[in-house]
């Protein structure tokens, strides 16, 4: 009986290595451990509302950014402007780029849509109560800042994470877009998501 | 040679200064309506006798101009006034997106594409350069044109 026991303890002990030395392997590849939680959401946005569950089947890119954002944000929105037209009709009308403003406080939906559809006229634009916004970003692993130039001055602007995400045709984060890419890159990326 | 070169060049080019600062490829970039800030883009080439500093920007379209830098912490981009660019003598520097720009705060009319907006470069030696900037439809990474020098 005691024999056992201290045959089941060692047995125990040997799994536990092995199943923490498995999870190390597993956190330690950085596609994996890259990428956010991501997950299911609704936002106001500039078609009603904006449900990710609505886009089961299409691969959708989520960007986060704000309207007063000079070069950053339009830059990121060209590009992925560029890839839409680039990409064969067929394959582009799979993809849904979505843009939320982190800026709810000055930029209003009508302008949101403005903006948007100057880069591409299928894009929507989304924003929603900083609360809410604050907690999908978290979601995404986007952190967003605001940042006071002159002290005393109402003025601000945003520092922001700059990523955008290919979020696949079931729902979940597939790959990171990284700032700079260009819109040949991410076709190349996102290609197999679409014929996924 | 070079001379000659020299004034040929700055009588072709009207970005340019008596003290040798250039300007090439500039541009503002098109933004919809909505956007009441906007980024100028260019190449300052110094082929004067020594190093200067672009200490201010002026340019009447916009209700604050000022010269900024992206720096980038822990993944996050930071967009900030920097006092001053060096352009040393001989160099260039390159103000592109994602690096250095002119920012046009505040603009007091929405531009539209081809209007020439006029740009003021302040010194360090008290010189100045007015530039012509075009206003340009940025079309991503795939669309632009790369300045090699």
């Amino acid at each position: 009986m005691m024999k056992n026991k201290v045959i089941l303890g060692i047995l125990i002990f040997v799994l536990a290595i092995l199943g923490g030395y498995y999870v190390s392997l597993k956190s330690s590849k950085p596609t994996l451990s890259s990428l956010p939680i991501g997950g299911d959401f609704t936002i106001s946005s500039t078609k009603s509302e904006f449900k990710l569950t609505d886009y089961r089947g299409k691969v959708v890119i989520l960007y986060f950014g704000f309207l007063f954002c000079p070069d950053i944000c339009p830059t990121t929105l060209s590009t992925l402007g560029a890839l839409l037209k680039q990409m064969p009709q067929e394959l582009s009308q799979k993809v849904q780029v979505v843009f939320i403003s982190v800026d709810p406080e000055r930029d209003t939906m009508k302008k949101i849509k403005d903006y948007v559809e100057f880069f591409h006229p299928s894009m929507i634009g989304a924003t929603d109560s900083l609360d809410k916004i604050a907690k999908l970003a978290k979601k995404y692993a986007v952190a967003f800042e605001k940042f006071y130039p002159k002290k005393g001055e109402p003025f601000y602007t945003i520092d922001h994470s700059t990523q955008a995400f290919i979020i696949r045709k079931d729902g979940k984060v597939g790959e990171i877009i990284h700032h700079g890419e260009s819109a040949k890159q991410i076709e190349n990326k996102i290609t197999k998501y679409i014929k996924d | 040679m070079k001379v000659i070169i020299f004034i040929l060049i700055s009588v072709i080019s009207f970005n340019v200064s008596a003290m040798g600062m250039m300007a090439h490829n500039a541009y503002v970039r098109l933004l919809p309506p909505s956007a009441t800030t906007t980024g100028a883009f260019m190449v300052l080439m110094n082929h004067g006798k020594k190093d200067m500093k672009l200490l201010k920007a002026q340019s009447d379209v916009a209700e604050k101009v000022e010269i900024h830098n992206h720096i980038k912490v822990d993944g996050m981009m930071k967009m900030r006034e920097v006092e001053s660019i060096l352009i040393k003598k001989d160099a260039s520097v390159e103000m592109k997106p994602g690096s250095y720009h002119i920012m046009l705060i505040g603009l007091k009319k929405p531009l539209k594409k081809d209007q020439v907006v006029k740009i003021k470069l302040l010194f360090d030696d008290n010189t100045s350069i007015d530039v012509k900037a075009p206003v340009k439809k940025f079309m991503g990474k795939k669309g632009m044109k790369h300045h090699k020098h």
